[in-house]
């Protein structure tokens, strides 16, 4: 049997009225395949959108768009449970921050810790609910996923490009 | 069979405290039967009074699962009702929301 696949913050940022993401999670549902969500996925876009609905409105209303659309029950929220909150403070404690790429990164230290934090919650979940993981920021899952298997010795988590 | 003929009689011989309420006849299935009597000879009491007690606790930790769902759905309810006041706004396009979306990431 092929895993169910999660989905990370990367593609669930792509759903909006009338995108390929939607119409996806339309077809998945109706073949009776949920789409399944770590629940930091959710922390992290409520959190950029309420955010901007501070400043802007229309962020309010496609926070509320987006929960209700997130509530429906064909939408399986992977949830941090105790095998998944102790994994993510084991790869916490191998890894303080994420692998840097040389890249320029606008974001503060901070945010770049609370982001990291995040990875590592959706990749535990997702581990600890038997699922792979589709992502557009592989780069850093399957940083995560060696942390599993390399120090851990873990069963490998997999790491999906997007379906997208 | 004389060792459990024993047992019983010195059950059945001992008193239980005297309660108001409804009287009634039940069948009690043997696994609850078996776990009044280890109460009632851990209490020495009666196994009727051991039923109540068992049944007590039971009604209590039902009550408490009741009050937990009714605090669990309250919290809910006003989680949601945070939302519901943006019926008929405008959203922001696509591109803007996966932005909002990916504030903490790196590849936005």
């Amino acid at each position: 049997m092929t895993p169910p696949i999660a989905w990370d913050t990367s593609l669930v940022s792509r759903l909006w009225p009338g995108t390929p993401a939607l119409a996806y999670l339309e077809d998945e549902a109706l073949a009776g395949r949920p789409l399944r969500i770590p629940a930091p996925v959710l922390t992290e876009i409520s959190f950029g959108l309420a955010r901007a609905a501070q400043r802007d409105a229309r962020f309010a209303a496609q926070l509320e768009w987006i929960e209700d659309l997130l509530r429906h029950p064909k939408v399986e929220i992977l949830a941090i449970g105790r095998e998944a909150g102790f994994l993510a403070g084991r790869l916490r404690a191998l890894a303080h921050h994420p692998p840097d790429r040389g890249r320029r990164d606008a974001r503060t230290k901070p945010e770049r810790r609370v982001s990291w934090l995040l990875d590592l919650q959706i990749a535990a979940a997702a581990w600890a609910s038997g699922c792979d993981v589709a992502t557009e920021n592989n780069g850093d899952f399957e940083a995560i996923a060696d942390l599993l298997a390399a120090k851990l010795g873990l069963e490998p988590l997999i790491v999906h490009r997007s379906p997208l | 069979m004389a060792a459990q003929d024993t047992e019983e009689r010195v059950r059945r011989a001992r008193r239980g405290p005297t309660r108001s309420g409804r009287r009634t006849t039940l069948t009690l299935p043997a696994d609850v039967v078996e776990a009044a009597e280890r109460l009632a000879d851990e209490l020495d009491t009666s196994t009727n009074d051991a039923v109540v007690r068992l049944a007590r606790l039971g009604a209590q930790r039902q009550e408490a699962i009741y009050e937990l769902e009714h605090r669990v759905n309250r919290r809910r309810a006003a989680l949601r009702a945070l939302s519901g006041e943006t019926e008929g706004s405008q959203l922001p396009d696509a591109d803007e929301a996966r932005s909002a979306m990916l504030a903490l990431r790196r590849e936005q």
